[in-house]
């Protein structure tokens, strides 16, 4: 693990849609190649301040704090900034990547047009793919595949692949393994963390898988109605505090548990 | 869902009109100035007089007053369009569902049956029935219904198909539940939306094909105050006494408007796949 | 009601139509037999035919070859009252996430007509909602909504009270819990538990996660790509696996205070991959070396436990695989 300045420093966020909170969080902070986890129920407020970071926020909603990226603020930005940072710097892999991708496109030329939308020069943009492969264990064959020709866990590598082309420096996954195959989510993870390890990619996942996490994360951050309830190391699971944290401990019984 | 409604003004405008035919429809024998005028009262001295006084919208060449003649029009006009959107829907909604619940042969077969049917335009049957059967209201509203069903048919059907296979209708088939109340319980009311929707659009449509029947001569006769005959009757004299064929051909347009905008206001309320939104 | 009914799938094959010409069917499964009483868990990931075999069992899908009998009579030959009693002694319960629940339809409603389905009667209808509701921990305000204004924890119990409506004695359920918040997961689980044994249900349970599998299942069956790879108790099979793809299954299952493993780690034979007639795990099998693993492997019992099946050429000498390792 490579300590260094946040990449990701929220403070003080508050999202409200139509006179409800429903994200009040304080502090949240992600250092350069660290692998934070944000685990909480649904309705918790963890997508929306995913949204959040890249102003991809519901019309309705007001928001209020500061999100610096790289020391750049982001609350508010003008859009050609959040153009730049969104998709390059900062990379989104979600549920069901394969509906990210676009369905009349062969992957490979999808790669190659987004890589072309942020300016990266022709040469360049072989190796890049080349190397993105690599790191993601993707083989080449699957280039010529168009989405609906891939599988769930195909898709997913798809768009880390796509991160890892546009040396994204933080990667936002929200449920990115949630619809997968137990033995694929392995994988996955698995990518993150030789993600982190060869390219120093910071990574925000976030779940409501709190074991994934566990054994994912360097820091866990349990979120709750809005807030942070209790965050820490993955030792915190075993001495928990929080009332929210132990029914997410005590809803995840290990395989011994379950004699 | 008085604000709902007043957010959108084409909603607005269609139900005002629709509230307005309502009432001169209940209303006319009231309303009317001269209600014997649309049956066989004719007033041979006050033939084409100009709008004003005691006829607000003159009178035609029989004498009759046209104001009370478009009023007693609505009953006709658009109550002859509303049972036969009705007749279509009653005849095309149970074929298209049992065609795309039950599937396969039984589909193929009624399809075949309604591409037949497809094939004939509505003006052309209205003139093979007028001239075989003599021209009148009801053989044209025969003739109408004849060449509108199947498209209601073919719309039904493809609902039905698509919500066959949905996981709820295959559960009730698992529970148990016989196939027709499968179909009548479960299938039928989550795809019936869109051809709901498309009658509705389609009422102004037929408004306008009765009145251009009408209008021919293949629909209603002399002396029912069928707006198209009207505007026929009317015809002739646009350049010297227009009113005669303005007021009904006005008639028309409005209340096919009043149609379309309500249906178009119905297509915006039940989302794309033909639910209701809570 | 009959009581005693038993439900037997015997060398059942599925091969989908237009797809005649590829060597192997969609699904093999050389046995399974379900009764009231005794839970068998069907696992396996995405193209394991798991899915399959739940839908031939209940008589949606036919077999290619192979038969599926109720009470000794082929699904197939059912008619009249055995053809009701079928439906209503087997109850399939579906993911929510597919929309089993009409949206027209109040959760009551759904659940009534369960019971009149199952040959009750309209008069006791409301009563019986009533109590299946409470049976399934939901409350008796709930049957006057509809299923997008409750939580997906919600809709799966009131699936599950609509299939108990009909008073099933075996019930077929297809990965009860994904797509629910992890708390949730479990108390439906709890349910589920409750229920099979208040009422001496019979339970096949299809997933791919083996914690909730562990549970529930005293018998499981490891599905790949269409084949059974191994089969035995849960339990044995859990903790001491014996074919490497259950092992990597087992690896998988992220686990609190375990430390994270990474699934697989595949031989370089890249000979191995997809031949006609091999082993459909060698292409990422730790273990996999030609050319026995190129042969067709067949489902054999582990010496000294015959219902203790693995097909894999390479177990007697593999032995028992460290799923920690």
């Amino acid at each position: 693990m490579s300590p260094g300045s946040p990449i990701l420093a929220i403070r003080d966020l508050a999202i409200e849609i139509r006179g409800r909170r429903l994200v009040d969080v304080t502090e949240l902070s992600v250092t350069r190649g660290q692998i934070v986890g944000l685990v909480g129920e649904s309705g918790a407020g963890k997508s929306l301040l995913l949204s959040s970071i890249l102003g991809l926020l519901p019309a309705d909603a007001t928001i209020q704090g500061s999100i610096l990226f790289d020391g750049t603020e982001l609350r508010g930005a003008p859009n050609r900034l959040l153009r730049d940072v969104r998709g390059r710097r900062i990379a989104v892999v979600l549920q069901g990547a394969r509906a990210a991708l676009t369905p009349t496109l062969r992957t490979g030329t999808w790669i190659d047009r987004a890589l072309v939308l942020h300016g990266i020069p022709a040469a360049e943009r072989r190796t890049r793919v080349a190397h993105a492969l690599d790191a993601v264990r993707l083989d080449p064959v699957l280039l010529r595949r168009y989405p609906h020709e891939l599988s769930g866990g195909e898709a997913q590598r798809v768009a880390i692949a796509l991160a890892v082309a546009l040396r994204a420096e933080l990667i936002l996954a929200d449920e990115a393994t949630s619809a997968l195959d137990v033995t694929v989510q392995a994988e996955v993870a698995e990518l993150f963390r030789e993600l982190r390890q060869r390219e120093g990619t910071s990574i925000l996942i976030v779940s409501h898988d709190l074991a994934l996490v566990a054994g994912l994360a360097d820091r866990i951050d349990i979120i709750a109605d809005g807030s942070i309830v209790e965050r820490g190391g993955p030792s915190v699971l075993s001495a928990p505090q929080h009332r929210v944290t132990r029914e997410l401990v005590a809803a995840n019984p290990t395989l011994e548990q379950a004699r | 869902m008085i604000r709902y409604v007043v957010r959108r003004p084409g909603l607005l405008i269609g139900l005002t009109i629709l509230v307005v035919l309502v009432i001169a429809a209940v209303l006319a024998p009231s309303l009317a100035p001269f209600p014997g005028d649309a049956g066989n009262d004719t007033n041979l001295l006050e033939t084409l007089r100009r709008p004003g006084g005691l006829h607000p919208m003159g009178t035609d060449l029989a004498g009759r007053d046209v104001w009370s003649r478009v009023l007693f029009g609505v009953r006709v006009s658009v109550g002859v369009s509303l049972a036969v959107i009705a007749a279509a829907l009653l005849v095309g909604i149970p074929i298209g569902l049992l065609a795309g619940a039950v599937g396969g042969l039984v589909d193929d077969l009624l399809m075949r049956i309604v591409d037949v049917f497809l094939a004939f335009p509505s003006l052309l049957l209205a003139l093979a029935i007028a001239a075989t059967l003599g021209p009148s209201m009801e053989h044209a509203a025969i003739a109408i219904v004849v060449s509108w069903w199947p498209w209601y048919a073919r719309l039904m059907r493809g609902e039905a198909a698509a919500i066959s296979g949905r996981a709820y209708v295959e559960a009730a088939h698992l529970l148990g539940v016989p196939a027709w109340r499968v179909a009548v319980r479960h299938i039928l009311p989550n795809a019936i939306g869109p051809v709901i929707v498309q009658a509705s659009l389609d009422l102004g449509g037929v408004i306008l094909t009765f009145a251009a029947l009408s209008f021919l001569g293949l629909g209603a006769q002399d002396p029912t105050p069928e707006w198209g005959l009207m505007v026929e009757q009317g015809r002739s004299l646009t350049s010297t006494q227009p009113w005669v064929a303005l007021f009904p051909g006005a008639a028309i347009m409005v209340a096919a408007l009043a149609f379309t905008l309500l249906g178009e206001g119905l297509r915006e309320r039940l989302d794309p796949k033909g639910r209701a939104r809570p | 009601m009959n009581n005693a009914i038993r439900l037997v799938a015997r060398d059942l094959e599925v091969r989908y139509r237009g797809i005649e010409l590829v060597a192997r069917p969609a699904l093999a499964l050389d046995r399974l037999e379900l009764v009231p009483g005794r839970s068998v868990a069907l696992v396996g990931e995405s193209g394991s035919g798991k899915t399959t075999a739940l839908r031939a069992l209940l008589g949606v899908i036919r077999p290619s070859a192979g038969t599926v009998e109720f009470d000794g009579v082929p699904l197939g030959r059912l008619r009249g009252t055995a053809a009701r009693d079928f439906r209503r002694s087997v109850q399939p319960i579906q993911q929510d996430v597919d929309g089993a629940l009409d949206p027209r339809q109040c959760l009551g409603d759904a659940i009534a007509e369960g019971h009149r389905a199952g040959g009750g009667s309209s008069r006791d209808a409301e009563a019986t909602v009533a109590r299946l509701l409470d049976e399934v921990s939901l409350p008796v305000s709930i049957a006057t909504r509809h299923p997008h204004e409750v939580s997906g924890g919600q809709r799966q119990r009131a699936v599950i009270a609509r299939a108990l409506a009909v008073g099933p004695r075996l019930l077929l359920l297809d990965e009860p819990t994904s797509g629910l918040d992890a708390t949730v997961q479990v108390r439906i689980l709890e349910l589920i538990e409750r229920l099979r044994i208040e009422r001496g249900l019979g339970l096949l349970l299809v997933s791919h996660n083996l914690g909730v599998v562990a549970r529930l299942c005293e018998e499981t069956v490891v599905l790949y790509r269409g084949e059974v790879v191994e089969r035995g108790a849960t339990r044995a099979l859990m903790d001491e696996p014996r074919h490497p793809y259950t092992a990597a299954l087992r690896r998988s299952v992220p686990e609190i205070g375990v430390p994270f493993r990474a699934p697989f780690n595949p031989s370089a034979d890249s000979a191995l991959l997809d031949g006609p007639g091999g082993c459909r795990f060698a292409a990422r099998c730790p273990h996999a070396t030609s050319p026995v693993c190129g042969q067709t492997q067949l489902l054999a019992p582990v010496t000294d436990d015959p219902d203790r099946l693995v097909r894999c050429i390479r177990s007697p000498e593999l032995g028992i695989l460290n799923p920690l390792a």
